[in-house]
C-alpha cells in the first residue's frame, strides 16, 4: 500500500476507476502510515479516522453508481487546522480562544468536500499561522531529517504530503507559509494570485497578504487541489520551454543569505532551462528589497488588531513569541502602515511594467535548506527566510515552489515562479515542464 | 521625544496603549528588543519618496491598475 500512496491524483484516479485500488483501502493505508510514522514528524493535530473512512466509503459507492465528482473523488487530503471544519476543533495550534468548535465548514473545506475529497485531519502548524511553535502542540519535523524543521506556518500540511501520509493539503501564506514549508520538505506549494481562494471559515493572520493554497507533489496534483478549492479549472500542462522569458530576480540581501547548495541547485535548473530553449536574463525592481520591511509594516499591525480581543483577554494562552509579536503590533505607526501601502502600490505598477519584458520571474523559494528550527519572524534570519516569498504576498501574484534537486546535504532545494496577477495556470505549467527533467523526490522516512 | 531606533520601555508602553492595548511596565521592557527592531523596519520606509499627485481611490495592488 505504501507504493499507492505516493501515485500522483491523476493516477490514483485512474486505478480506482478501473477498481485497481479503492477509496477505502487508500484511506485506510494512510491512516496506518500516519499511526505508523506520525509520532516522528507531528504533522497531524486532530486525526479524523472514522470520519474519513466513511467519506472514503461514499466516495466508493459513489463511484461505483457512476456518480463521478471528478479529480478528487476520494482522494485523501489534509486541511491546516486554522481552517474551519462544522464539528471538529479549530486549534490554529494555540491555547488562546482555542479550541473553538465550528458549526460550519470553511468555504474551501466546503468545496473540497464537494469535490469528493477525503480528509483525514487537521495539521499542525505555526501558532496561529504567526512565525512561532506553541510549546504545547511542538514542532512538526521534517520528513527529510527529523532533527530539522518542516518550516512554517503550513508546515504540518507540507510534512504530510511529503511522507506521503496525504495526497494533498490546504495551506496559507501571508508571507511564505506555504512556500517555505514546500521547499524544506521537497514537495509543491502554490501561493495563487490574491483572492482567488475564499477564505470565509479560516482564519485570518492578515487581511490584506493572506492567501490560500494547495501543497502537493506535483505542480499537476497542486493544481488538481486547486480546482477543488475554487470551482475553476486549472490544466497546468506542461509548457513549452522554448523561447519562454524568464527574469531571475535579484535581490540585494541575496548574497548575505544564500547557501551554496541552494545556490548550486537552483543554477542547475537555469542551465537546463536555457537548454530547454528559455530566455533568462537578470531583473530587479527599484525599492523591492525594502518589500520586508513593507510586508512587516502591514502584517505586524493587521496581525495585532485581528487579535486584539483574545491576547487582551487571554494572552497567557499564546506562546511567548507569538504573544510579543500581537503585543509589538499596536506599536506599529499608522504613517508606516500607509508607507507599506504606498509602496506596495508602486511595486505593483512597477512589476506590471516588468511583466511585458517577461513572462515569468524565477528565484530560489528559500535561500537556505531547512534549518533545526523556524528562525524567528522579526529578526535578519526570518527576513532571509522570506527574502523571496514575501514580496509576493505584498504584490498579490501567483507564486509556486517546486523542488529544485538535493543539495550535497541530501536536503531538498527549492525554486519559485512567479507570474502576472490571475495567471496561476502559467505558473503551473511553467512547474509542469521543469518538473518533467527532474527527478521527483521522496524522502528517506 | 526620542527616535523610535532608541525607544524606552516606558515611550512604548505609551505607544502601544495608543494603539489599543494595555501594558505593564515590565511586560513592555520585556517586548523591547522586537518592538526597537520592527520600528528600525519602519523607519527604512521613511527613506521613500511617494508622489504627492494623482494616485488616490481604492486601487488594489493586484490587477486593475491602470
Amino acid at each position: 500500500m505504501t507504493e499507492a500512496l505516493f501515485l500522483t491524483i491523476a493516477e490514483l484516479g485512474a486505478a480506482y476507476r478501473a477498481r485497481a485500488l479503492s477509496p477505502v483501502a487508500v484511506t485506510q493505508g494512510a491512516l496506518d502510515r500516519i499511526a505508523a510514522l506520525d509520532h516522528k514528524l507531528n504533522s497531524f493535530i486532530t486525526i479524523l479516522a472514522k470520519e474519513s473512512l466513511a467519506e472514503a466509503e461514499m466516495a466508493e459507492g459513489e463511484l461505483a453508481a457512476g456518480k463521478d465528482r471528478g479529480p478528487l473523488h476520494g482522494v485523501p487530503i489534509a486541511i491546516k487546522d486554522l481552517a474551519d471544519m462544522a464539528g471538529v476543533p479549530t486549534t490554529c495550534a494555540s491555547r488562546a480562544g482555542s479550541p473553538r468548535m465550528p458549526h460550519q465548514d470553511a468555504s474551501v473545506v466546503a468545496r473540497l468536500r464537494a469535490a469528493g475529497a477525503v480528509i483525514l485531519g487537521k495539521t499542525n502548524l505555526l501558532e496561529y499561522a504567526y512565525g512561532a511553535v506553541h510549546p504545547d502542540f511542538g514542532q512538526t519535523n521534517n520528513p527529510w531529517d527529523p532533527k530539522r524543521t518542516s518550516g512554517g506556518s503550513s508546515g504540518g500540511s507540507a510534512a504530510a504530503v511529503a511522507a506521503g501520509f496525504c495526497f494533498a493539503a490546504l495551506g496559507t501564506d501571508t508571507g511564505g507559509s506555504i512556500r517555505i514549508p514546500a521547499a524544506y520538505c521537497g514537495i509543491v506549494g502554490l501561493k495563487p494570485s490574491f483572492g482567488l481562494v475564499d477564505l470565509a471559515g479560516v482564519q485570518a493572520l492578515s487581511w490584506s497578504l493572506d492567501h490560500g493554497g494547495p501543497l502537493a507533489r506535483s505542480s499537476a496534483d497542486a493544481a488538481r487541489l486547486l480546482e477543488g478549492m475554487t470551482g475553476r479549472r486549472f490544466a497546468a500542462a506542461p509548457r513549452d520551454l522554448k523561447g519562454l522569458r524568464l527574469g531571475n530576480m535579484q535581490h540585494g540581501a541575496a548574497a548575505k543569505h544564500m547557501q551554496p547548495g541552494v545556490r548550486q541547485a537552483f543554477d542547475a535548473v537555469l542551465a537546463r532551462l536555457e537548454k530547454s530553449g528559455a530566455v533568462i536574463r537578470p531583473v530587479s525592481v527599484p525599492d523591492m528589497d525594502l518589500a520586508p520591511d513593507a510586508l512587516m509594516a502591514i502584517l505586524e499591525p493587521e496581525a495585532s488588531v485581528i487579535h486584539q480581543r483574545l491576547i487582551a483577554a487571554e494572552p497567557e494562552g499564546f506562546g511567548e513569541i507569538t504573544r510579543q509579536q500581537i503585543e509589538a503590533g499596536f506599536a506599529i505607526p499608522a504613517t508606516a502602515y500607509v508607507r507599506a501601502q504606498r509602496l506596495q502600490r508602486d511595486l505593483a505598477l512597477r512589476f506590471r511594467r516588468l511583466f511585458e519584458d517577461v513572462d515569468a520571474l524565477i528565484s530560489p523559494s528559500v535561500p537556505w535548506v531547512a534549518p533545526a528550527e523556524d528562525p524567528a519572524l522579526s529578526d535578519d534570519s526570518g527576513a532571509g527566510e522570506m527574502l523571496y516569498s514575501g514580496l509576493y504576498n505584498l504584490l498579490g501574484l501567483p507564486a509556486l515552489a517546486l523542488p529544485a534537486g538535493l543539495t550535497h546535504e541530501g536536503l531538498p532545494a527549492s525554486l519559485q515562479i512567479a507570474t502576472p496577477w490571475g495567471a496561476d495556470d502559467l505558473a503551473l505549467s511553467i512547474g509542469a515542464a521543469i518538473e518533467a527533467g527532474m527527478t521527483p523526490l521522496r524522502p528517506p522516512i | 521625544m526620542a527616535s523610535p531606533k532608541e525607544i524606552d520601555a516606558e515611550q512604548l508602553r505609551r505607544l502601544v496603549s495608543l494603539g489599543g492595548l494595555e501594558l505593564s511596565h515590565e511586560r513592555a521592557f520585556k517586548l523591547l528588543p522586537l518592538a526597537s527592531a520592527l520600528l528600525k523596519g519602519c523607519a527604512h520606509l521613511e527613506t521613500l519618496e511617494f508622489s504627492a499627485k494623482g494616485g488616490s481611490g481604492a486601487l488594489p495592488p493586484w490587477g486593475g491598475i491602470e
